[in-house]
């Protein structure tokens, strides 16, 4: 696990949506990143404020690696504003990805929804790349300034089938993305079904999976303090041993049935304030 | 001029006075491919307990202007794991290892220390005396002077004689100097000063605290004005050396620590955002140290403190 840490400029900056840009480093990453892998990145003083943020990465061409950010607070707003030029401190690539093996001979649904485009932008791609059964992505929004359209309309990854909520232009359709997945279940009921995006869109996507007996891989985000399994924030309840797993190393993407991912699964949960060992 | 980075506390001497602080490095293995462990002064382990811990549940971490707060419960993969998977790697590493120990009760910690002597890999323990986010033990016995001197000389009786015994104090009590004299009576060869300070955010959509415990243990730069007015009051209260800890983000903060009355410093919370700060700060401190006209870190300490006790 070859892992880079380095001060790295920024050399492009494009707007791509609402809110949300590609932001490009000049990285040299020593091994090929895998769809869901992502890069701790840490902007400006480490005195004002400590942490480093967690981006999942867009592509990497070369030396360089794009990263898409949408402002939602304070770390990705620094970030989005950073200039051509500045650098930012990059640790990566880290945790594991999509296990291609896993989409092998068997048609697959992508369902994406905000920034968790960027994993199944990937993932698309290289499913595309492949061959094999077609994989059939499909992104939600609230409106259509929400869209990353370049990003949607970049071939090969594409053609998606773009969800809105609100106002859809013309070949966009009305609602929710889960409406698109029952319709894409209901025509490939032995799909394979990768999703990653708001909780309550992966909640909804893992209970049709669960309800229909179709396998689903989720890329989860979660609060990370270090990117490196060390700090423990980012820990989930694993059917296995050892049952704490960290979203950034053994994640971020899990086959769903191998955790405890609804709120539902939680019965047995320690009380609040209580410890649960 | 010749530096002498070496520091000593008890029957160990280290190499140099840079350690990483338990809890932010985990066991000292994860960081391999981007820094040398060895070359530090040490690392402090993840706190170990007996079993092993699943820890509180999310959110355990909550980032604040100059710190953060977290609440993880000391998860950890216990006292038989860890001598079995990562006793084995440290050693093979040659890293100079400090074994972070809580306990539910006083023998526990015995109990761990007579486990540990087993073992080889290791030279000092660390009684973690002073965690916030557990619901036993921890803090419990680190705010009473007469169970911290206890504790303290039982775990030295069941300590082989080549190893160092710390003391991790908490910083959330009125007199850390009373503190810090019992664990010195109790036989403590080195005081580390400060864990978290007990904090709270509030999430006022909720009108709750942000954790489900309420309290979390806030650590980063915004701690570095207490821990060093800690150090400084333990300082005044022990003649054993003392283990600064708490917000050190720049070589600047390790010698302000030297100056309060810390012999070896810890790096903490910095280390998520950069894993090889600690590292950093080791291969530049002699040259900062040749700069200051100075041949040793104590060599920095307040001529207002009183003196050491001489080793040995």
């Amino acid at each position: 696990m070859p892992r880079t840490l380095a001060e790295c400029p920024v050399v492009a900056r494009r707007e791509v949506a609402r809110d949300t840009v590609v932001v490009s480093f000049e990285v040299h990453l020593e091994e090929p990143v895998t769809a869901g892998q992502f890069a701790m990145v840490h902007t400006g003083d480490d005195d004002a404020y400590v942490l480093p943020r967690p981006y999942s990465i867009l592509d990497v061409v070369g030396d360089r690696m794009d990263l898409l950010v949408k402002v939602a607070g304070r770390g990705s707003k620094e970030l989005a504003q950073i200039r051509e030029g500045a650098t930012a401190r990059i640790f990566g690539p880290l945790g594991q990805g999509f296990d291609l093996a896993d989409f092998e001979g068997r048609p697959s649904v992508l369902v994406a929804g905000g920034v968790g485009i960027v994993p199944l932008y990937r993932l698309a791609r290289e499913l595309k790349r492949r061959g094999g059964p077609a994989a059939r992505p499909l992104f939600g929004a609230h409106t259509p300034a929400d869209l990353p359209v370049e990003l949607l309309g970049d071939e090969p990854a594409g053609p998606w089938q773009l969800w809105i909520e609100e106002q859809p232009l013309e070949g966009q359709r009305l609602g929710l993305v889960t409406l698109g997945l029952e319709e894409a279940l209901d025509a490939t009921p032995d799909a394979i079904v990768a999703t990653c995006g708001p909780t309550p869109m992966m909640h909804a996507v893992a209970r049709m999976c669960r309800d229909r007996g179709v396998p689903l891989r989720v890329c989860l985000e979660e609060q990370m303090g270090c990117g490196a399994g060390v700090c423990r924030a980012c820990v989930i309840e694993h059917a296995d041993q050892p049952r704490m797993r960290t979203v950034c190393k053994e994640g971020p993407v899990f086959d769903v049935d191998q955790i405890r991912f609804l709120p539902e699964d939680h019965t047995d949960r320690a009380e609040p304030g209580a410890c649960s060992a | 001029m010749s530096i002498d980075l070496r520091v000593t506390t008890g029957p160990v001497t280290w190499r140099n006075p840079v350690f990483t602080a338990s809890g932010t490095w985990g066991y000292g293995i994860e960081y391999f491919d981007l820094c040398d462990p060895s070359d530090l002064g040490g690392i402090v382990t993840k706190t170990v307990t007996v079993e092993p811990r699943a820890g509180n549940p999310q959110p355990r971490v909550c980032e604040l202007r100059h710190g953060m707060l977290n609440s993880i419960g000391l998860e950890n993969v216990g006292l038989a794991a860890f001598v079995g998977q990562k006793l084995p790697v440290l050693r093979e590493h040659r890293v100079p290892t400090v074994v972070s120990l809580a306990a539910r009760d006083e023998v526990e910690f015995t109990t761990m220390i007579d486990e540990l002597a087993a073992h080889p890999g290791w030279s000092a323990v660390e009684l973690n005396l002073s965690c916030p986010n557990v619901a036993r033990g921890g803090l419990d016995f680190g705010r009473d002077p007469a169970r911290v001197e206890r504790i303290t000389a039982d775990a030295r009786r069941a300590l082989p004689a080549d190893r160092a015994l710390w003391v991790k104090l908490t910083p959330n009590v009125t007199a850390i100097g009373d503190l810090a004299r019992a664990a010195e009576t109790g036989g403590a060869h080195a005081i580390s000063c400060i864990n978290t300070l007990v904090g709270m955010e509030i999430d006022l959509d909720r009108r709750e605290p942000v954790f489900p415990r309420g309290t979390a243990g806030y650590s980063g730069p915004a701690i570095l004005p207490v821990a060093l007015a800690k150090v400084w009051e333990v300082a005044h209260a022990v003649g054993i050396p003392i283990v600064g800890i708490g917000g050190i983000s720049s070589l600047d903060d390790v010698l302000r620590f030297f100056v309060a009355g810390a012999t070896a410093v810890q790096v903490g919370t910095s280390l998520f955002a950069r894993p090889d700060l600690a590292n950093v700060f080791e291969r530049r401190l002699a040259e900062r140290l040749a700069a200051m006209d100075v041949e040793r870190p104590v060599d920095l300490r307040s001529r207002r403190l009183p003196a050491l006790r001489p080793v040995g």
